[in-house]
């Protein structure tokens, strides 16, 4: 009886051993690829020359990726805006066409500046380069806080403005059918509730 | 002999309010963070051709565009449009314009823009050579 006992105790040692280790979730070793930003992908904190400032002047390869689709968006936009024609968000950015007097700071500077601090920050690039100080989405996006947003933005408005972006992005390298053009589309749609106001 | 007393005392008080107020405005600027806008001079423009580039059009006239002094690298060309980026410091959308057309035989009008489209607001508000504009930049040029 007490060799049928040990026996016993020790099959239902093994067996419950062997049952709680056999559901374990741990026991996957394998260790979980992190994505890298998306900052990083459109070539993070390596430092290499602005093409838009004198010999020396270095960028983040990240931010400058940002800076030029930022500024092909505005590009697209202003070629497609149409004298004495409403649509094609004219009434957003025509006003960045307005020529200030040399030396002077433009609308679009600040804009760009923006729109690059914003993103760059908000996906990868937290150096202090990039550190945002403009408005909130909601307040940059009411005409009645902001005077450089012309008027409110409707859903309509929104949608195109983001189809310039996925556009400028193909200008600058980003393939339409990948990952990092999902990705960037994907944060563009994440703002759209504070931005849509009308 | 009363009453000068207390106008001097008057006088002092309001000398002091005002040195007060003074000194918070200079530590005010002093400890002010400029803000830095990376191109602050870029001015964005365009230029409407009588007919559509193709390919090999689109690349002379961005790489023509490209040469003239003041034009930033990121060139826009759609359809018979041109939208480029240029530094207001070294040229305005009427140089470009005047220097693109000598560079070829073009039928091209400057884009103007209307006024019902304009912005009614332009930056900075503060005028450069006001006293104003030279007292905070000189405080915040030995702060900063």
């Amino acid at each position: 009886m007490k060799k049928f006992s040990k026996i016993a105790l020790s099959v239902m040692v093994i067996g419950t051993v062997a049952f709680f280790t056999s559901c374990n979730d741990d026991d996957d070793t394998t260790t979980p690829i992190l994505e890298a930003s998306i900052y990083e992908r459109l070539g993070g904190t390596k430092m290499i020359q602005d093409p838009d400032a004198v010999d020396g002047v270095l960028i983040e390869e990240g931010r400058l990726s940002y800076r030029k689709v930022v500024n092909s968006t505005v590009g697209l936009i202003v070629a497609d805006i149409q004298s004495g024609a409403q649509g094609n968000l004219s009434a957003h950015f025509a006003p960045l066409l307005g020529e200030v007097s040399a030396g002077n700071t433009t609308n679009l500077a600040i804009l760009v500046d923006n729109f690059t601090d914003f993103f760059s920050f908000n996906t990868g690039g937290t150096n202090a380069i990039n550190t945002y100080s403009g408005l909130g989405m909601v307040e940059a996006h009411d005409p009645s806080i902001n005077g450089r947003m012309g008027v409110k933005s409707t859903e309509a408005d929104y949608n195109k403005f983001v189809g310039y972006v996925g556009a400028a992005a193909v200008v600058n390298g980003v393939p339409a059918d990948s990952e990092l053009y999902a990705d960037i589309v994907d944060v563009l749609l994440s703002l759209k509730g504070p931005i849509v106001q009308e | 002999m009363k009453i000068n007393k207390k106008v001097k005392i008057a006088v002092g008080s309001l000398f002091c309010v005002v040195l007060l107020l003074f000194v918070v405005l200079v530590i005010h600027i002093a400890t002010a963070k400029p803000i830095v806008i990376e191109n602050a001079t870029i001015q964005v423009s365009r230029i409407d051709f009588d007919k559509p580039f193709d390919s090999i059009g689109a690349i002379d006239i961005q790489n023509k565009i490209k040469t003239i002094p003041g034009v930033k690298s990121d060139v826009i060309v759609k359809r018979n449009v041109i939208v480029f980026f240029h530094d207001n410091k070294i040229a305005n959308s009427e140089k470009v314009y005047n220097q693109l057309m000598a560079l070829g035989n073009y039928n091209a009008q400057r884009f103007i823009l209307p006024e019902n489209l304009a912005s009614k607001k332009v930056c900075p508000v503060m005028n450069r050579d006001s006293f104003s504009y030279k007292f905070s930049r000189g405080i915040q040029s030995i702060f900063n």
